[in-house]
């Protein structure tokens, strides 16, 4: 049982991660990104690329290059995919992603072919906790992975940057009266939310396996938890996830695996139908 | 109307022409899949409601068609109609939870409605047999029709004709429904919800319809999957059929009675007969994808149309 706990708990911090990414450009942009699973799945292929080529002992210098290189790749997909369709209905974009989606998957395949590849990490050896071996490897997942939380949610709400992206999502046109350049403010959350898919994506490669449709699990589970939390919420986020995480857990220690699903987007339905802003979203 | 009976009465002579099995089976696949593109584009061409649940419709009309021939001892035909029948009534409580959720929020609740039905027919193991599926569906029976007498749909060759008739009158029912009265509240519905409202029309009671129209054909099409293929698994209810329906509405041109068709000969069949490489396939399709989002919103159909309008205005000069 507590050996399920912390898998668990594990497993939905990395799924936090992806839902910051995915709150972050909706709380700006309004828009669900449909395509942030596929950033999670390029950020694991290239941690494998990269320890292949460095080693694994430069293991924290592949985490920062993918980091950067996936936050510089979602910025370019919003200046070239996203932002010419800004004047266009909402949808349009939700059909552009589901295009990149398509494209990315094939890409990586046409890359590195259809084989699973595993993502080696750093850590080895395990600690004994509470009647449960952790491994370290997830032992560093679930700090990292709060660390990460703790730095996003500090970064919003207690820095400058962070006020003006907050500024941006509140009203864009109000923002730019006061000064803010709401252009750079959406550039700036489409780099974070790209950073936080390529730290997700090597962290989800160390206890899943890395293929080409590994992003769409993780974010459809990131959609239930910023629904259940609030869209654009990044509390609500977190809240969400952990609420989920546990949802899944108990369902799989008490009934089974495919049981999981029906509790996690059962609980996003009932979300929707009984209070649609979730926890702690915003009032249209 | 002679152009229109040309074309069909081509539609019905292809296999005769190309006397291939691989092309025949993949026009049964076409024809097939179209129907829940066509079911996908009446929910959100004509009411502007973005369902990614019609995968989920089809899997019912699939397992609808299949449980009731094999567990039920029902007849065939009964069945089929029975298996559309209960995605349509699935369909209400569906629109009952999501008829005011908007846009994206929408989206996103009935691609979880997906998700579920998908999760249900896998967990539901003493009714479904679950992941290993259900072997042996039983073909459609025969029919005996005047002058031709006795038609079995047995095979591919034999099954293309039904398939097309049932692809052509739903068509028709379609284009019949677009164009009545209640066709036209649908697209007030998609135009303005609030201004469709201060005129006296319930959208919530129109969407429902829709839903329930929508669903049917979907779960119609589930089930002439499962009698052609005689076999059914938790994966033909996929989110991925519904997302395919969608993204071949969208580049045939949304809200036209023959783009979700052509988007899907383009993107769904056209590969399959060039023989192109699926990896090479999905690539060219998501490009595909977001150039016709980006250059021309109103799909293939809108190109098409402005053609024909720019060849009209010329010939009238």
């Amino acid at each position: 049982m507590s050996q399920y706990l912390i898998n668990g708990l594990v497993l939905s911090s990395i799924y936090i991660i992806v839902a910051l990414g995915l709150t972050l450009v909706y709380s700006i942009l309004d828009v669900p990104n449909f395509a942030h699973g596929e950033l999670v799945m390029l950020g694991a292929y290239l941690g494998v690329f990269l320890i292949g080529l460095m080693g694994v002992t430069n293991y924290f210098l592949v985490l920062i290059l993918s980091v950067f290189a996936l936050a510089g790749f979602s910025v370019l997909l919003w200046k070239f995919i996203f932002r010419p369709l800004r004047g266009a209905p909402p949808v349009t974009m939700f059909i552009a992603a589901l295009g990149l989606v398509y494209v990315l998957q094939s890409a990586v395949q046409l890359i590195w072919g259809k084989e699973w590849l595993s993502l080696p990490s750093p850590f080895a050896g395990s600690v004994l906790f509470g009647g449960a071996a952790i491994t370290h490897t997830r032992v560093f997942i679930f700090s990292f992975g709060c660390l990460l939380m703790i730095l996003v949610t500090l970064f919003v709400y207690r820095t400058w940057l962070g006020k003006g992206i907050r500024a941006v999502s509140q009203s864009e046109s109000g923002a730019a009266l006061a000064g803010i350049n709401a252009n750079r403010m959406i550039t700036l959350t489409f780099a974070l939310s790209g950073a936080l898919a390529g730290c997700a994506g090597i962290l989800l490669g160390h206890v899943t396996f890395v293929f080409p449709s590994m992003g769409f699990s993780p974010l459809l589970k990131a959609f239930a938890m910023i629904i259940i939390g609030g869209m654009g919420s990044i509390p609500g986020a977190i809240i969400g996830g952990f609420f989920i995480g546990i949802i899944e857990t108990l369902s799989v220690a008490f009934f089974s695996a495919e049981y999981a699903d029906v509790f996690a987007f059962g609980a996003l339905v009932i979300t929707l139908m009984i209070r649609p802003r979730g926890l702690m979203g915003k009032l249209e | 109307m002679i152009t229109y009976f040309g074309i069909i009465l081509v539609l019905y002579l292809i296999p005769e022409v190309v006397r291939s099995d691989y092309i025949v089976n993949l026009l049964v696949f076409f024809l097939i899949r179209s129907l829940v593109a066509v079911s996908f584009n009446l929910l959100y061409g004509y009411t502007g409601l973005l369902s990614i649940a019609q995968g989920g419709f089809y899997g019912i009309g699939a397992y609808g068609y299949t449980l009731l021939v094999i567990h039920g001892g029902w007849p065939t035909w009964p069945a089929w109609l029975a298996g559309g029948l209960i995605a349509a009534v699935i369909s209400l409580p569906v629109s009952a939870i999501t008829f005011k959720l908007k846009g994206h929020y929408f989206a996103i609740c009935t691609l979880a409605l997906s998700l579920i039905i998908t999760a249900i027919l896998t967990i539901w193991r003493g009714l479904t047999s679950g992941a290993l599926g259900i072997a042996g569906v039983p073909p459609m029976g025969g029919i005996s029709l005047p002058w031709i007498g006795e038609v079995s749909f047995k095979d591919t060759f034999s099954f293309y004709p039904l398939v097309l008739t049932i692809f052509l009158l739903i068509l028709l029912v379609i284009y019949l429904l677009t164009n009545s009265k209640v066709g036209r509240t649908f697209q007030a519905i998609r135009e303005n919800e609030e201004l469709s409202l201060s005129v006296g029309i319930n959208p919530n009671h129109h969407k429902a319809i829709c839903f329930f129209i929508s669903a049917m054909i979907s779960g119609l099409a589930g089930g002439l999957f499962a009698s052609y293929i005689g076999f059914v698994h938790p994966m033909t209810s996929d989110v991925f059929i519904g997302l395919f329906a969608l993204a071949c509405t969208v580049v045939g041109g949304t809200g036209t009675l023959l783009g979700p068709v052509v988007g899907m000969l383009l993107l769904g069949t056209l590969p399959e007969i060039l023989r192109i490489d699926p990896m090479l396939r999905n690539l060219l399709f998501g490009i595909c994808l977001i150039l016709v989002i980006r250059v021309a919103p109103k799909g293939i159909m809108g190109i098409l149309s402005k053609g024909q309008g720019a060849i009209q205005k010329s010939l009238g000069e």
